[in-house]
């Protein structure tokens, strides 16, 4: 028989206690656990629209309109195209523009993000992509690709090879096959789950000739971003103009708010569910009186009493952080896989996920299972030391 | 005559309620050779749990001093007095005080786990025991699945389970019938005439007192030796 068995056994006996007292921890787990994974992601997409200025200074994305579908129904005015990037390059101080159509396709049969770009500007505004194997599409190529490395490494193919894209039901199953020319790396996952092609093939594959999702901008000097962004967000009242400082800006001040928000309750709730596993343990320890002055009758230290009891609040601890995580991982899951918008939209993916998503991190997962352990320990200290001071004869006195 | 294990020396406890004093146990003399079976009888309140819980290391008293082999153990600190407790003594109670939790097997095994004993001499030495008490069938039983007589001669294999030179008794049969008792004291005879097991019993059961090898009495706090 071991200790933790003997424990568990304890803890069995008063199944409906315990699973409260389990529940409450569990509570501040999970919610510590979605604000991680809150934080997480809001810090995942501010890096991937870092990525996504690339070298460039402004990016321009449509307000209410993330993909050419929905464009196509709602017909608004607030639509990027081909003569805004006109406009947009013959304003004061812009060095170079660069379109770009973003959208979700079926790659070799699983789905992946597309960027549609025009190579030449690309390369001028953003600075090109870090390649790490192979070459960058063509300015004239019409039918090649680059593949980020996770979806180059997924298909296991190698350089030369082609894969099959295919449009999603909606665009009446447009598809087109390319050549592999190059593998990127840029340390996003999902820009390195997905693939850069030409401007005019992302076009023809959506039904959208003209259309774009966004616009880089580069401006002549660094101290003239502020003067074009603001231009830009003039002329275009309807678009939403970013720049690094921005974006940062924005995504630090939903992160503040976040954290107040989540972290208060977090704390709230393991603090009450501290509370409980307190009452519980204290009843515990009251009810086997008798039995911890048998064991300290039969030859058991304090400190062995002590540990039983701290035991038991550890046990109740990683109950707790357990069920905690399970539920924080599956609400998070739920909130990022099913687009659950409970929080309003930032303007900072590139088409894919205009909302914040919870990104479950192991490291996470981890800290907020020790969270909910720790909080069961501090818990179980005073009545584990209540336990392990008793004096024997009183103990075998009582009841 | 044998060597003493234990020698009570004025032993006295003094107990405070506000500023009233209850002298439960005074000048107790009482000495245990190997091989007795010591009762200890009085009415109850008269100090008979007092003395057994002294001799036990569970209580301090307000004076005087327990001799075990040679050593004072009122002078031992918690720690000491709890391996005092493991090692050389074992304690059997009215209402057996088994874990409810823990098999037969487990509850004997217990005091095994306390004094660090590896896994198979343990289980060597509890399947040992509990064929001497006669539960070997009722091994993997918890104790609310065991009759009374059981239940206490699991919790003699318990006491005797880290071989104490001396077996403490509160009141053994107290919750027993007569059939039981009757077995309990048996085991006690047999435990005593085979292995020279010591006891010190506190009861007011003629079934016990009539086996013993020394009787005392306790009256107001007084003891007093009336056979042996």
């Amino acid at each position: 028989m071991s200790a933790i068995a003997m424990t568990w056994r304890n803890l069995s006996r008063r199944k409906l206690r315990v699973g409260l007292t389990v529940a409450g921890i569990a509570v501040g787990v999970a919610l510590i656990l979605v604000l991680l994974s809150l934080v997480a992601g809001i810090d995942a997409q501010v890096r991937a629209s870092i990525r996504a200025l690339g070298g460039a200074d402004v990016i321009v994305y449509n307000a209410t309109i993330t993909n050419p579908r929905e464009a196509f129904i709602l017909g608004s005015s607030a639509v990027l195209n081909e003569s805004t990037v006109e406009t947009v390059a013959k304003l004061p101080n812009v060095h170079a523009v660069s379109p770009q159509l973003t959208e979700v396709v079926i790659v070799n049969e699983t789905l992946a993000p597309i960027w549609g770009i025009d190579v030449r500007t690309f390369n001028e505004t953003a600075g090109g992509l870090n390649i790490i194997d192979g070459k960058m599409i063509g300015e004239n190529d019409n039918n090649t690709a680059v593949l980020g490395k996770s979806l180059f490494d997924l298909f296991n193919m190698s350089i030369g090879q082609s894969v099959f894209v295919r449009a999603r039901p909606l665009h009446h199953n447009n598809n087109v096959t390319l050549t592999v020319v190059g593998v990127y790396e840029t340390g996003v996952f999902l820009t390195d789950r997905g693939l850069y092609i030409p401007l005019t093939v992302a076009q023809n594959l959506t039904d959208s000739p003209d259309f774009v999702t966004s616009i880089l901008v580069k401006a002549d000097s660094p101290d003239n971003v502020e003067a074009v962004s603001s231009e830009i967000a003039t002329l275009f009242p309807d678009m939403r103009v970013l720049t690094l400082s921005n974006v940062v800006a924005q995504a630090s001040q939903l992160l503040n708010m976040l954290t107040m928000f989540f972290g208060t309750l977090g704390i709230v709730a393991l603090v009450a569910g501290s509370f409980g596993v307190v009452n519980t343990m204290i009843i515990s320890v009251m009810e086997r009186t008798r039995e911890i002055g048998t064991l300290k009758a039969i030859g058991a230290k304090n400190s062995t009493v002590l540990k039983i009891f701290v035991l038991e609040a550890l046990l109740l601890g990683c109950l707790g952080g357990g069920i905690g995580i399970i539920v924080g991982s599956a609400s998070s899951f739920f909130i990022s896989e099913f687009s659950v918008r409970i929080l309003p939209a930032v303007p900072v993916g590139k088409g894919i996920t205009t909302n914040v998503s919870p990104l479950l991190t192991l490291s996470n997962i981890v800290l907020s299972f020790v969270l909910g352990l720790v909080t069961g320990v501090l818990a179980g200290i005073y009545p584990a030391w209540r336990a392990a001071h008793m004096k024997p004869v009183e103990a075998l006195r009582h009841g | 005559m044998a060597e003493n294990i234990v020698e009570t020396v004025k032993l006295t406890k003094v107990y405070r309620k506000g500023k009233l004093e209850i002298t439960a146990l005074r000048d107790a003399n009482l000495s245990i050779s190997k091989g007795d079976i010591v009762c200890v009888m009085g009415p109850s309140g008269s100090g008979k749990t007092t003395l057994l819980n002294m001799i036990g290391g569970l209580d301090r008293p307000t004076r005087g001093a327990v001799l075990v082999d040679g050593v004072d153990i009122t002078r031992l600190n918690e720690p000491q007095l709890a391996s005092y407790r493991l090692e050389k003594v074992g304690f059997i109670f009215q209402f057996y005080n088994l874990f409810p939790v823990l098999t037969a097997f487990e509850n004997v095994e217990l005091p095994l786990i306390l004094a660090k004993k590896p896994k198979k001499e343990r289980k060597k030495k509890v399947r040992q025991l509990l064929e001497t008490v006669g539960i070997s069938e009722r091994a993997n039983h918890k104790p609310d699945e065991l009759s009374g007589g059981e239940q206490q001669r699991i919790a003699i294999a318990r006491a005797l389970a880290n071989d104490p030179a001396l077996i403490l008794a509160d009141e053994p049969t107290g919750d027993l019938d007569s059939e039981n008792a009757t077995m309990f004291m048996n085991l006690v005879k047999d435990l005593n005439q085979n292995y020279s097991q010591t006891f010190l019993i506190v009861t007011h059961d003629p079934l016990v007192v009539q086996e013993c090898s020394q009787i005392y009495m306790i009256r107001d706090g007084k003891l007093e030796k009336s056979k042996g």
